[in-house]
């Protein structure tokens, strides 16, 4: 049995120093959720395509769905300090081929979600900085260059390059990625303080002044605001009142950000006393999260104005001479009347816009190395570097596959929209959400000494916060499919092809995924078991660390 | 089996196969050498026998930085079992195997870290089974929440090894070299502190387990070694550092005792 170490489980602590302070892993959290990105499709995607919807409402419903996932998550890290997260839980919980399943989809979306953050970086890191600039600046070619860097080619291009930068720095080693995070995190959050200051200062019409004094000069239009909400209202545009359902369906834009607070799950093992630490972090990070972007979005609201919001976004930047929307950061630039502040929040955002890919990196490469280890894939998968110790094999897997999935994502008519795998990461969340309801009554001892044996009367705390989550996860599973903008259906509408319309079939490759992980370990058993080896044996151990 | 005080092996055991393996790795030319309670039990014959001598449920090495993985071969030539996962992703700081007979084995890669950092593995003795004494004493006075069982090694030392030095000194393998003890102390407030901090403990403990007249040795080396730490000169750093003092945390802490449950 190649994991059984015997007499390693005696040992209580490795005496390892880990690598994670609470700062780091909070940040490493709130990197993953990205404050930005929420704030961009918040603002985007939910007055312009969601008529009544309020958009403060969403996001405290967003948050209240979160929470549960979050929680239980953190509970679970808290009780099983060990890097892979679901691998861990649901294999030892559930057993190995639903831990397997579970894994495996979240390493695939990873993958595949690797093609996203970066075309963001284009799309709203870069294009932002140099149109706004170009904007302040009365700079035709920077707003050229901006709008260029926004279209298929120029963000794969971009988005390609920095697949390959990052992991190479993750080839380097995990030490140089958290010193070079937290240094750009604070890059980030002054951007975030800074934009809050200069909406804070500006009435609205004020900036609907310095709306029309820069963006005249491009357009040729004295009034050039009240010509784009004229261009959305004659595309189609048009506000509508309160509507509870159009309030809570856009929570899918939230969701896509707010739900991976629980990210430093995955990288348990390198967390510093992960029985206070993950504990607190995880919920934490939502809580800041949501808070920041809320601030932000008031502002923007107030400031900006709603229905601007909404028809800007409709006319897709249209009626500005762009070629795509702009996004909150360089409204905000407008409104800050001056070029080094607007460089500042539009530079700032660069952080926010690939941040989630780091952790997508790190996550799935990870995974694929313990797959590799444990003998459910290749052996070379769970090759490490001899000199740095880093999973070079898996890395060039993940960064391979998300510049495939790069391209995908970058085709105007292609099936892979934002929304499309989130369903999929649900599944993985609903086998979390079960792992934490059973988890008292199928591992009791783990779970009594754990630092989260507590009860509510005479039920486990844990059981009850999971069974809340499957609920919200039950939830946001049924809103993915019925969000019109999600690119997921259940009903297959007949337009030709092996499924017709795309959205079914990209409903059925969720499902496909989800599955995949439990043929995989079938498939891997039987060949290990000719080879002498019980594959499920070797989950029942689990090292300490 | 899990390794249990009934069944841990007798620390001649113990020696016996970190000896077979630092000599198994000599001949790949790797450098492994003895640290921990094992080491002392080497070096200081009062480890032996009562009131100093304790059970050792494993023992650990060091080797020097780049050869994390020569000495990784050479545990699984010899037999032992490797935590695949742990040594893969930890394995530039850290490998854990263990033996057959049940007991566990660390492998300090280059850097000892635990509450304090110290590079051991930069230049380990040429020869011999441990590294060096001063070096050995650090390790024990290092550690922030101190046990009994380090205070035992920590005072096992002190009773059978002579001090030498200042650095420069022409120092024997079997004393503990002053200059060399200082000399990351004067770099490092933290670590400073905590050994400033952890000497009158050992005294202390020295005079309970062997009476007065038995611990004088101790507390003479003791008080010579808190001299010699108070009369060196401080790096820049080290004032700096040394003005935020306990109000900012000086030291690392490591992984906590039993809070690994997940792993049973």
């Amino acid at each position: 049995m190649e994991r059984t170490v015997p007499g390693l489980f005696a040992r209580q602590a490795t005496g390892l120093v880990r690598e994670g302070n609470s700062r780091s892993v909070l940040i490493y959290n709130i990197n993953f959720v990205s404050i930005g990105l929420m704030l961009v499709f918040a603002l985007i995607m939910i007055p312009a395509f969601y008529p009544g919807a309020n958009v403060e409402g969403t996001f405290v419903a967003a948050f209240v769905v979160v929470i549960p996932t979050s929680l239980i998550y953190a509970m679970l890290a808290a009780a099983m300090p060990r890097s892979g997260g679901d691998y861990v839980y649901v294999s030892r919980i559930l057993g190995p081929s639903w831990g397997m399943m579970s894994s495996l989809n979240n390493t695939i979306w990873w993958i595949l979600y690797g093609g996203v953050p970066s075309a963001f970086f284009a799309y709203y890191g870069l294009t932002p900085l140099l149109r706004g600039l170009g904007v302040l600046t009365n700079n035709a070619t920077l707003i050229r260059y901006g709008n260029d860097l926004s279209t298929p080619t120029g963000a794969f291009i971009i988005g390609a390059l920095l697949i390959i930068v990052l992991v190479t720095i993750f080839a380097m080693g995990l030490n140089l990625y958290f010193k070079i995070q937290n240094v750009l995190f604070a890059i980030a959050m002054v951007g975030i303080l800074v934009t809050i200051g200069i909406l804070v200062a500006t009435s609205h019409t004020e900036f609907v002044s310095a709306f029309n004094h820069y963006i005249g000069r491009v357009t040729g239009h004295a009034n050039s605001y009240a010509a784009v909400k004229a261009a959305a209202a004659k595309g189609g545009f048009a506000t509508a009142p309160f509507s509870l359902y159009w309030t809570l369906i856009p929570i899918t834009w939230i969701y896509l950000e707010l739900v991976f607070n629980q990210s430093s799950a995955y990288i348990g093992g390198e967390v510093k006393r992960p029985g206070r630490v993950q504990l607190w972090s995880m919920p934490f990070a939502a809580i800041v999260s949501t808070g920041i972007a809320m601030i932000i979005a008031w502002q923007m609201e107030r400031v900006v104005g709603t229905s601007f919001l909404g028809a800007v976004s409709y006319n897709g930047g249209a009626a500005m001479g762009f070629a795509s929307t702009p996004v909150y950061t360089e409204l905000v630039s407008y409104a800050a009347r001056n070029v080094v502040l607007g460089f500042v929040v539009t530079f700032s955002f660069l952080f926010w816009s690939y941040s989630w890919l780091p952790g997508q990196i790190l996550n799935s490469s990870r995974n694929l190395l313990a797959y590799g280890i444990d003998g459910v894939m290749p052996a070379w998968l769970g090759k490490v570097s001899e000199k740095r110790h880093t999973p070079v094999n898996a890395l060039v897997v993940m960064g391979i596959g998300s510049i495939a999935a790069l391209w995908l994502y970058t085709r105007p008519t292609g099936p892979f929209k934002t929304l499309t795998g989130i369903f999929g990461f649900i599944l993985s969340f609903l086998m979390v959400s079960l792992a934490a309801m059973l988890f008292p009554y199928r591992q009791r001892a783990v779970w009594e000494a754990s630092p989260v044996a507590w009860r509510w009367g005479r039920f486990p705390v844990i059981s009850v916060l999971g069974a809340l989550s499957f609920a919200a996860c039950g939830y946001m599973a049924w809103d993915y499919l019925n969000d019109p903008l999600s690119g997921l259906s259940v009903v297959p509408h007949h337009t030709g092809g092996l499924f017709g319309h795309q959205d079914f079939a990209m409903f059925i490759l969720n499902i496909l995924i989800w599955v995949a992980g439990w043929v995989v370990y079938q498939v891997a058993k039987k060949v290990r078991a000719r080879q002498g080896v019980d594959l499920d044996a070797t989950y029942r151990e689990l090292p300490v660390e | 089996m899990p390794v249990t005080e009934q069944t841990a092996p007798a620390a001649d055991e113990l020696l016996a196969a970190a000896a077979e393996v630092i000599g198994a790795a000599e001949t790949v030319g790797a450098t492994l050498r003895l640290l921990g309670g094992v080491a002392v039990f080497q070096l200081a014959p009062s480890a032996s026998r009562p009131p100093l001598a304790r059970r050792y449920h494993d023992f650990d090495v060091v080797v020097p930085a780049r050869q994390g993985a020569l000495a990784a071969r050479v545990f699984r030539e010899a037999g032992y079992t490797e935590d695949r996962h742990f040594n893969a992703l930890h394995g530039a700081q850290r490998l854990i195997f263990a033996s057959p007979r049940g007991f566990v084995v660390d492998v300090i890669v280059g850097t000892f870290r635990m509450c304090h950092e110290l590079d051991l593995g930069r230049d380990l003795p040429g020869s011999g089974l441990t590294i060096r004494p001063a070096d050995l004493l650090l390790t024990k006075l290092q550690i922030v929440q101190i046990e009994e069982k380090d205070l035992l090694d920590a005072v096992a030392l002190l009773t059978d090894l002579p001090m030498e030095g200042p650095a420069g000194a022409t120092v024997s393998a079997a004393t503990i070299d002053m200059g060399r003890f200082v000399g990351p102390l004067a770099g490092d407030w933290g670590f400073y502190h905590t050994v400033e901090q952890n000497l009158p403990k050992v005294m202390s403990f020295a005079r309970d387990q062997l009476g007065a007249p038995g611990a004088q040795p101790v507390v003479d080396s003791g008080r010579r070694l808190t001299e010699a730490m108070q009369a060196a000169p401080k790096s820049m750093r080290w004032k700096i550092r040394s003005r935020a003092g306990e109000r900012v945390t000086w030291y690392e802490l490591p992984e906590e005792p039993g809070h690994s449950a997940g792993s049973q």
